[in-house]
């Protein structure tokens, strides 16, 4: 009895495995979760209206342990703005100074001695991904960038 | 005991697999419009680059379909001055669809000072993917608005049915008293120090997916 017990757990787990890979693969509930929460946002699947981009330029003013500090005027405008659910959360992750304008982002990060930060984050009254953020740096010279 | 522990396994299994669609918005066919706001410091730097979507209001509505569709009696409603303006405004800015260019204005402190806010754009949408973009237009401190200003709204308004290319006060009046309120949208705040402009583009996309 203990013995199928077994073999049915095991035939159980192996179903688990197959159907963990087909869930995240797959448009299945599992999938979603993680899309909304983990997953980077697949910016192309959310209307262009309820996408708000925002660049400013960054430039270096310190480098310590391969964290750099870096200049960021207006940053702070950024994230006040009303539609950014999230803005303390990112200032938060990025040390950012309100006092001295500046944030903390990993050196290997910057493209050059001036950059462009983007900040592009989904509204709240989004169908998908809504209230979800993503930064990232680009070249300073290329205006429209699109995240990595 | 196993057993217990594999159904409790495949009822979780049934629940990951379960077929739920991400929604695409992308595939929507919503038309929408978006204002890009260029900082530009004293040196003529870019200091902030701001993509944010607007709201078409209620009376930018029925003006876009009075414009397309209206005719009563073989009559064609047609207004000679279009939407061709971009207002900038700092206050309380009301961004509801029933917002108004009279409530524009009155909300609006820039205003009150001497400084002419709108500037009238040429627009041309033949051959445009079914896009109208107004802009770049060009708000330059001393002119456009004072020096310490704050930029935290955008109204996309009729154009001067005077027919004037300089840009004028208010929203409302600039067009002899009828001037219409198609949008507006909710910017980053902008602080404007002296020698500093912003450059702001506004763009109102009815493509469909293959353009």
């Amino acid at each position: 009895m203990v013995k199928q017990s077994k073999i049915f757990l095991v035939i159980v787990i192996v179903i688990f495995i197959v159907g963990i890979v087909y869930a995240i693969n797959s448009e299945t509930l599992l999938n979603s979760i993680l899309r909304e929460t983990i997953l980077p946002v697949e910016w192309e699947k959310v209307h262009p209206r309820e996408i708000v981009k925002n660049s400013i330029p960054i430039t270096i003013i310190e480098e310590k342990n391969d964290i750099c500090m870096v200049k960021a005027l207006k940053f702070d405008a950024i994230i006040d703005h009303k539609f950014f659910i999230k803005g303390n959360e990112l200032a938060s992750k990025l040390n950012h100074d309100r006092e001295n304008q500046t944030i903390e982002i990993k050196c290997d990060q910057l493209v050059e001695e001036k950059s462009r930060f983007n900040v592009w984050y989904v509204t709240d009254d989004s169908l998908v991904y809504a209230e979800r953020y993503e930064y990232f740096i680009s070249s300073w010279n290329v205006t429209d960038p699109h995240p990595p | 005991m196993y057993t217990y522990l594999g159904i409790c396994l495949l009822g979780i299994v049934a629940l990951m697999v379960t077929p739920y669609g991400l929604l695409d918005a992308s595939s929507e066919g919503k038309y929408y419009g978006t204002a890009t706001l260029v900082a530009i410091d004293a040196n003529g730097e870019e200091t902030l680059r701001s993509v944010t979507h607007n709201r078409v209001t209620d009376v930018g509505e029925e003006y876009l379909l009075d414009q397309v569709f209206q005719e009563v009696g073989n009559v064609a409603a047609i207004d000679t001055a279009q939407i061709g303006s971009i207002c900038i405004a700092e206050g309380t800015i009301t961004e509801t669809e029933g917002a108004t260019a009279g409530g524009f204005d009155t909300a609006n402190t820039m205003i009150l000072t001497a400084d002419d806010n709108c500037i009238e754009a040429d627009v041309n949408v033949a051959g445009n993917d079914g896009k109208a973009v107004l802009g770049p237009l060009t708000f330059i401190d001393d002119i456009h608005l004072v020096t310490g200003d704050v930029i935290n709204g955008i109204g996309i308004c009729s154009a001067n049915a005077v027919g004037s290319i300089t840009p004028y006060d208010n929203c409302l009046t600039g067009n002899t008293g009828a001037g219409v309120l198609f949008a507006v949208v909710n910017t980053t705040d902008v602080t404007i120090n002296a020698g500093e402009s912003v450059e702001i583009t506004y763009t109102f996309d009815i493509s469909s997916i293959n353009d």
